[in-house]
């Protein structure tokens, strides 16, 4: 991280050497920005953006112990909501079929609990963005905490409690939902 | 029900080629380089531009060199600073230190911490400055050049003032304001300038001033965590320099007392999250093996004695061992040993260690095993309902975790008597300016409030500058009130020690007393100090 601190102070004294991060984080940014909008083409629009804005805000970019992907990754979450704020569409969220089976395994008592697909999508609905962009991060990416923690500006022990608070929400509302089906 | 979200199944992923088609760093930099550009009035006539044909290709070196040449342009033209140097023959003009001068503004210039007037007295020798705090400045020879960036030479003055605490910053006008330097505390602070005959001086692109400044830091606060900033004008930000090596010096208590005994530094969070887990190690629950052989293992018959190897009774299933075929030979399983040890070396490996007692000596062989459960219907079911069973434990001894740090946390809260540590903060600085020791420090409880602010008849008070100290944290932070009311929004940590306190259009100076609710609100009485004189009286009333 130091070392990549080095790198980020000589892009701030000269924009041309941000090339060494933008290679670096490109494909990252790309696929965390694609599978928030299901959508090649825009994908690399905002993930152009993403980058712009970094390098045009560079100067601002104070190391703090975290990674500077953490960083960018804040900045392509920006401009995504912007996006979809400007379109005045719904935010997109991607879903596999395993992750519903992936999410079941991390409850302890699985007791009425059979999240297929469908549930999933309907409890997704009753979301706040805050807690969707947990729920992408930490169970649809499997980043660790720290990293959420990183990318939300937050203690990993805050992040921690967000997603374990996030679990208790859903497993309630799948539960509801499944008996009223 | 309203959809909030559009939700879509099993996309297509994108391969790595997909992606990399859209990835161009030179189109980028060109974007970058338009956005940077004045308009066209601005350019300087005798810089020569290139005109591109509109509809023309654009080939990679001709992009490069017409945004070279618009960048030459901008560069001299726009007001916000760029980090580089001009060179004038051998001489390296310090732009970025001329561009960083700035002077802080004192609210009440009258009453200001006076500078310690140092002077270097050959500056082309060097010397070490002593404050009269204790701290130190360690000069190289030749540290000094002028604007122009020519050595300097014979007598300079170094002004050099440290903020030892909120008294000295609200004095001074130290830069901490709501939303942007708030979270920043400070275990010591220093301005410092340099001048030869009435004129700044700047340090050498390749000199640095060796710094040991004298600090305080709550005792509770890990001296690891601390780091060096130094405040950019041009940002209006701290920028993070480096870390601060830090030595600890003595303890002080609520008298004043100061004691050498050694002090115990606390651990930062991480550390006691590691002495969490070792301490519950012993109570961690074991994964189940998932029934199967690993490639080229052999599994063979060990007859485990739970008393004898409580780790391996501990998966709770048939186990048995496997190890690198190669290892095993016939005499592995000829012998009957005399005795058996294994040792755990985590992540369910083991060292078995076989001994055979002969009069010319023991015969030893050891090699690497790893418990096997065979695969069978019976064992994967098992296997299943027991990882269940692991989950949920292990979730159980995650929240034990969790419980033994704040145990820990709250066991290392020094001595009621022990306050603060004496320390110093040794760094480098690059440039004159003010530099700052401390470290980011989060709120808990942040009470964001809409504040109102009277007098002890309830009348309101209009006030244009808000101050906050949170003697826990060591923060200092002021809020503007530019609307010049009687309320403005307050943002503190409201179960900490705080001292509030602001200053009206006429600098008169308020001091918080008692609060009371008021709605959503809160409504601060304030008591009035006056027009103040001396540092002094200021003391009396800000001081916890």
């Amino acid at each position: 991280m130091e070392e990549e601190w080095l790198e980020v102070q000589d892009a701030q004294q000269n924009p041309a050497k941000f090339r060494v991060l933008y290679n670096r984080y490109y494909e990252p940014i790309f696929r965390f920005v694609y599978k928030r909008t299901v959508d090649e083409v825009l994908a690399a629009d905002l993930t152009s953006q993403v980058f712009l804005k970094a390098m045009q805000k560079i100067d601002k970019y104070v190391f703090k112990g975290v990674p500077f992907s953490a960083w960018l990754f804040r900045i392509a979450s920006n401009e995504i909501a912007q996006h979809f704020r400007k379109q005045n569409k719904n935010r997109v969220v991607a879903l596999e079929e395993r992750t519903a089976q992936a999410l079941e395994d991390e409850y302890e008592d699985k007791t009425d609990l059979e999240i297929n697909i469908n549930l999933l999508k309907t409890v997704i609905q009753d979301l706040k963005p805050e807690e969707v962009e947990i729920l992408e991060l930490r169970f649809f990416e499997k980043r660790p905490f720290k990293e959420v923690a990183d990318i939300l500006d937050i203690t990993e022990n805050n992040a921690k409690v967000k997603i374990y608070r996030l679990l208790q929400k859903m497993k309630k509302r799948f539960v509801k939902q499944k008996r009223s089906d | 029900m309203k959809d909030n979200y559009n939700i879509k199944t099993n996309p297509p992923e994108l391969s790595s080629e997909q992606i990399g088609k859209h990835q161009d760093f030179d189109a980028l930099f060109a974007k970058f380089q338009e956005a940077e550009v004045p308009p066209e009035n601005e350019i300087v006539e005798s810089t020569p531009v290139r005109s591109i044909k509109k509809g023309s290709k654009v080939s990679p070196a001709f992009k490069y060199g017409t945004g070279a040449l618009m960048a030459v342009a901008a560069s001299v033209l726009l007001v916000f600073m760029i980090r580089q140097s001009m060179s004038n023959g051998n001489l390296v003009v310090p732009i970025d230190q001329i561009n960083e001068t700035f002077a802080l503004q004192a609210p009440m210039p009258s009453i200001q911490k006076p500078y310690g007037n140092l002077v270097v007295n050959a500056a082309e020798k060097g010397e070490t400055l002593n404050y009269e705090s204790g701290s130190k400045i360690i000069v190289p020879a030749s540290a000094f050049v002028d604007e122009k960036g020519k050595p300097v030479k014979g007598k300079v003055d170094i002004q050099y003032r440290e903020f030892n605490d909120h008294v000295d910053m609200f004095l001074a006008g130290v830069p901490k304001e709501v939303d942007k330097h708030q979270n920043l505390q400070s275990v010591g602070m220093m301005e410092i300038k340099g001048f030869q005959d009435g004129k700044p001086v700047y340090l050498s692109m390749d000199k640095t001033l060796e710094v040991e400044l004298q600090g305080r830091v709550a005792a509770n606060i890990p001296t690891s965590d601390l780091k060096v900033y130094v405040y950019g004008k041009q940002q209006d930000a701290w920028e993070y320099v480096t870390n601060d090596d830090v030595e600890l010096l003595a303890t002080t208590d609520n008298n004043g007392t100061t004691s050498q005994e050694p002090i115990v530094d606390p651990k930062t969070n991480e550390e006691l999250v590691t002495t969490a887990r070792n301490n519950l190690a012993k109570s961690k629950p074991q994964k189940p093996i998932e029934p199967g052989v690993r490639t080229n293992m052999q599994v063979f018959n060990f007859d485990i004695n739970k008393e004898e190897f409580p780790e391996l009774a501990a998966y709770d299933q048939d186990v048995q061992l496997m190890a690198s075929a190669n290892q095993m030979t016939a005499g592995t399983f000829d012998t009957s040993w005399n005795s058996v040890k294994l040792t755990g070396l985590g992540a369910d490996k083991y060292n078995m260690e076989l001994v055979y007692e002969t009069n010319e000596g023991n015969i030893v062989r050891t090699f690497e095993v790893y418990p096997a459960v065979e695969d069978t219907e019976e064992a994967k079911a098992l296997y299943i309902e027991k990882l269940e069973e692991y989950y949920i434990r292990m979730r159980q001894w995650e929240s034990d975790v969790l419980v033994e740090v704040e145990h820990l946390s709250e066991e290392q809260t020094v001595a009621d008597n022990v306050n603060w540590k004496e320390i110093i903060n040794k760094f480098k600085i690059n440039r004159f300016g003010l530099w700052n020791c401390g470290k980011e420090v989060n709120f808990e409880d942040v009470l964001k409030v809409n504040a109102t602010f009277e007098d002890a008849t309830g009348a309101a008070i209009a006030i244009s500058k808000l101050f906050v100290t949170n003697k826990d944290k060591q923060l200092y932070y002021f809020a503007p009130n530019t609307e010049n009311g009687s309320t403005a929004e307050l943002k503190y940590e409201a179960t900490a020690k705080n001292k509030i306190w602001a200053l009206t259009e006429d600098n008169e100076l308020l001091v918080a007393n008692n609060t009371s609710t008021d709605g959503e609100g809160l409504s601060f009485q304030m008591h009035s100090v006056g027009i103040v004189q001396t540092e002094e009286d200021i003391r009396n009333v800000l001081t916890f």
